[in-house]
């Protein structure tokens, strides 16, 4: 607190509020992937099998995503990819398609497609977003190891150059 | 008196002095890659090429190009110009060559070379792996295209992990998901049995399957609801004591079954033990019944019948409340209730 706050009177700021919480931290990420499960799993009963299993075989990825945390901190566009799809792509898709009526879900639209094969073609592509995320942050996980194993080397080992 | 060198023990010391001899491949039995680009008349006399050539170069022709060219020895050649030649030399002599060329029409003396040919060929070439667009539409039959999920079809996005017969495979949270073959989904009984040790508490097992009819039913051994379809005499699960059978010949007629543990008087308990899955063909599937002890049901184990595959998923959910809000939890919302605990039937 300043002097002059203090001449004037001012209140003392709370230096103990309770900080924001973080909704890009690993375990705000996890609970909204736990929250997106219990939306697939209460709504298994509108979806097409396939769609189900495809469905949670994607929150898998994004867990996995997330576990990798516990090595080092998520890369910014994980964290984006991985709110993106947990927050808005996949529960869109879901609810656009429950929102149809069960007689429609099979019907081919104009570009050919129906929205039972819509709702594949979207769940294919976020696993393969999210899948390529996944591979990302595991080469970066490797990469940091032979880092680390190269900086092993020198220290403990002779150098080269040594005669 | 020195040692006779050809007694001398091996020296590993100097590995640098080693050399490895060239091999010299016989010209006949070279393999080729040519990347020669058809459609002209092949010529007698290989002419001065400059194509993406990988058989072996000849000795004089060799300093004087400047192509890719790794051929075998080729009879001797005119002056090779320095550039990038896609003719193709065609030899009469028939060679094993790697063939992308777009189909040189082959002498009619000329035996066809087995090769691989990428080009566009219209001369029979048995031996040869032709990826070519050209040979008689008509008589090649379509190829049946493959689903996938990527195309909109209603198939697994993803290569499932499967069980391996003769050893229990756990599902855990890193590996929460399998899926049975179809033979292994298609024939015999699937067992499921839960093995729980009376420390738990009063643990009962009860499970909702959701037929492709659409006809949702609750299975509870111990309340004499047992068939699936409910009161059928060739039911497609059947629970027993401490477990449930699935008929896998009526795989198809399946669509989901998800198997849950529950305290009948609301108790909290102290979930451990596991689940057990048997197919008929030796394979076993674990699935842990581990969680902090509390009341509720513990949704364990989901199947669901993906175009006549079992996927089977270590669930590991406690649904708080009794059965009507597990099955609702889990998207069995067509039962009626009497009660939280029993459905109409």
């Amino acid at each position: 607190m300043s002097w002059l706050a203090r001449l004037r009177g001012d209140d003392e700021p709370d230096e103990q509020q309770a900080p924001e919480p973080d909704e890009d931290s690993p375990a705000a990420l996890q609970a909204a992937i736990d929250e997106l499960v219990r939306y697939v799993n209460a709504r298994a009963g509108g979806l097409p099998p396939a769609a189900l299993v495809n469905a949670r075989m994607l929150t898998d990825t994004l867990t996995e995503v997330v576990d990798s945390a516990a090595v080092r901190p998520l890369d910014v566009y994980a964290v984006i990819s991985v709110r993106g799809v947990v927050g808005d792509y996949l529960p869109t898709t879901l609810r656009g398609y429950l929102a149809l009526e069960p007689d429609a879900r099979g019907v081919p639209r104009a570009d050919g497609h129906s929205p039972t094969q819509s709702l594949m073609m979207q769940i294919d592509s976020l696993q393969t977003s999210v899948s390529a995320t996944l591979v990302a942050t595991r080469e970066q996980d490797a990469d940091a190891l032979m880092t680390q194993g190269r900086f092993l080397q020198t220290k403990f080992n002779r150098s080269d150059l040594d005669l | 008196m020195l040692p006779d060198p050809s007694r001398a023990p091996a020296r590993t010391d100097l590995p640098w002095l080693r050399h490895r001899p060239v091999r010299r491949v016989p010209a006949a039995a070279a393999t080729r890659v040519d990347l020669r680009h058809a459609g002209r008349p092949a010529p007698g006399a290989r002419p001065a090429s400059a194509g993406l050539d990988l058989s072996r170069p000849t000795r004089e022709a060799a300093p004087a190009s400047s192509s890719l060219d790794l051929s075998a020895p080729a009879p001797a050649q005119p002056a090779p110009s320095p550039s990038l030649d896609l003719s193709s030399p065609a030899p009469a002599r028939p060679s094993p060559s790697l063939d992308l060329s777009s189909a040189p029409a082959a002498p009619a003396s000329a035996r066809p070379a087995p090769s691989l040919d990428l080009g566009s060929s219209a001369a029979p070439a048995p031996a040869s792996l032709d990826l070519s667009s050209a040979a008689a539409p008509s008589q090649v039959a379509p190829a049946r295209r493959r689903p996938s999920a990527a195309r909109g079809d209603e198939v697994l996005g993803y290569a499932p992990e499967g069980v391996v017969v003769g050893r229990p495979t756990l599902l855990t949270r890193d590996r929460p998901t399998i899926a049975l073959t179809a033979v292994q989904s298609g024939v015999g009984v699937l067992r499921v049995t839960s093995a729980v040790s009376q420390g738990v508490g009063d643990f009962r097992l009860a499970a909702f399957a959701h037929l492709a009819t659409g006809e949702t039913v609750l299975l509870d051994h111990n309340r004499a609801m047992t068939t699936v379809p409910a009161a059928s005499r060739r039911p497609v699960v059947q629970a027993v004591d401490r477990g449930f059978l699935v008929d896998l010949r009526q795989t198809p007629r399946l669509a989901r079954l998800v198997v849950l543990g529950f305290s009948p008087t609301s108790a909290a308990l102290a979930w451990s033990g596991a689940l057990r899955v048997e197919t008929i063909g030796g394979a076993r599937v674990d699935v842990p019944l581990e969680r902090e002890p509390g009341a509720g049901s513990l949704v364990a184990l989901s199947l669901v019948n993906v175009g006549g595959r079992l996927v089977l998923r270590a669930e590991r959910e406690l649904v708080p409340g009794a059965l009507r809000e597990a099955a609702l939890a889990f998207g069995f919302d067509e039962l009626t209730w009497v009660d939280a605990w029993t459905p109409l039937v």
